[in-house]
């Protein structure tokens, strides 16, 4: 309806009488104005912030839609652990005794000093003493060498030196004293090892799939092999012995 | 661990079911809170210790729906501590790793599921969010998925409930303008 339709509905209601106006009649009329009037009626535009907040709603709903990665399952599998490992974390481990305590401070206190190396029986190889009388395993060579040595010296005081007199008065006073022995059937008399020195060469470990700590210690001796010939002479050779000695330790 | 009944009306998970329910969503504040996948699930594992901890010694207050709460909180610390363990010469490191990355265009660890039916507007959505500032995203996060308030979202974040609504805002406008301007570039 227009503003000339309803200029002319005005103009109708004016001219008729109260009396005319049934209260049906009336009902209709107001209707057609109500209705006139909401037709004029312009509907407001939406404002930038009402635009911006249905756009945002827009988003909001455009974001929930969209899923977070899930946990992968190993993930999963290690989170799944933390109650048990946390019931672990709070289990205290048995407290040290005062006598391990003590045993650790004295260790501690005494960590220049040597360490007495606890093997059994059968790994020790025991130092030897001042003296040892022990059979010599190769007393041959030692008969050997002892022919050789009264050889050499026999030849060395019996033979001229060109630079002194014919006759070397040295050689004839020491022939007189030395005697040659005779190097037939010498046989072992005793043999002596003297300890000289031992040397700490630290720890060594073992080849093999279940190696070994060794403590490497390294000995002098000195072996004196008394000979003996027919005529019951007697002859002394002596010869420096190295040894490399391993005692098994206990190692962490 | 025996879960722990917050009421009647709340149903007591175990606690892999929890994390199967939850899980996800703590998880993407991780990542939105770090720079690799690794260190998501590193703060996120610690986090979750703690929150063991505390339960296991009776120390928490709450059901489980107290636990979400307490791990974003937590999820964020051990975030700030993780910033401040790494060096600043491997962060910049990352960082020049991550500009190569977003360079081409594609990102190693994706925040979201890539579903089939997923259209072009949401690839843009998910790419906008993750590029978003720290302080903008980490608000968003919580408030979309994770369900917080924002007073939850203050005290996890140590800022006012003001703070939190207006970085919520800025953060949705942020994303609106980002929309808009792929539309106005016909990309969208």
């Amino acid at each position: 309806m227009n503003d000339q339709d309803l200029h002319n509905l005005e103009q109708e209601l004016r001219a008729m009488t109260p009396a005319a106006l049934t209260p049906e009649l009336l009902d209709q009329c107001e209707l057609q104005l109500f209705g006139a009037n909401l037709a004029a009626m312009r509907p407001a535009g939406l404002s930038t912030d009402q635009l911006d907040a249905c756009e945002h709603s827009v988003i909001e709903n455009e974001l929930h839609s969209l899923a977070p990665r899930a946990l992968e399952k190993s993930f999963l599998d290690q989170l799944e652990h933390i109650p048990a490992e946390v019931g672990l974390m709070e289990l205290e481990p048995q407290p040290l005794s005062n006598e391990f305590l003590d045993k650790l401070a004295d260790k501690l206190e005494n960590a220049d000093a040597p360490v007495a190396i606890e093997t059994t029986e059968e790994n020790v190889i025991p130092f030897p003493s001042a003296t040892q009388k022990s059979p010599a395993k190769n007393w041959k060579w030692y008969a050997s060498a002892a022919a050789v040595a009264c050889i050499g010296i026999f030849t060395g005081l019996t033979l001229t030196n060109p630079g002194t007199t014919n006759s070397p008065l040295a050689a004839n006073q020491a022939a007189d004293q030395f005697q040659p022995i005779s190097s037939d059937n010498l046989q072992n008399v005793s043999t002596e090892s003297t300890f000289l020195q031992a040397q700490d060469r630290g720890i060594v470990l073992s080849n093999g799939s279940n190696p070994t700590h060794y403590r490497a210690v390294r000995v002098i001796q000195m072996e004196t092999v008394t000979l003996k010939n027919d005529a019951g002479q007697t002859i002394q050779v002596q010869r420096p012995v190295e040894k490399t000695v391993l005692m098994p330790v206990e190692a962490d | 661990m025996s879960a722990v009944s917050l009421n009647s009306n709340t149903e007591t998970l175990g606690w892999r079911a929890w994390l199967e329910v939850h899980g996800s969503k703590l998880l993407l504040f991780a990542r939105q809170q770090t720079r690799s996948e690794q260190d998501a699930e590193d703060i996120f594992q610690e986090a979750l210790v703690k929150l063991a901890k505390k339960t296991a010694a009776g120390e928490f207050t709450g059901g489980q729906d107290a636990w979400i709460p307490y791990l974003y909180t937590q999820i964020r610390r051990e975030a700030i501590d993780l910033g401040r363990k790494v060096d600043r010469r491997d962060r910049r490191e990352q960082i020049v790793v991550e500009d190569q990355k977003s360079l081409q265009g594609t990102t190693s660890d994706p925040w979201f599921e890539s579903a089939s039916d997923m259209n072009e507007r949401a690839d843009i959505l998910k790419q906008a969010l993750q590029e978003l500032p720290d302080k903008f995203s980490e608000v968003v996060v919580m408030k979309i998925w994770g369900d917080q308030t924002f007073a939850d979202i203050g005290e996890a974040l140590d800022i006012s409930i003001n703070t939190a609504a207006s970085r919520y805002r800025y953060g949705l406008e942020a994303l609106r303008k980002r929309l808009a301007t792929q539309r106005s570039t016909g990309e969208l």
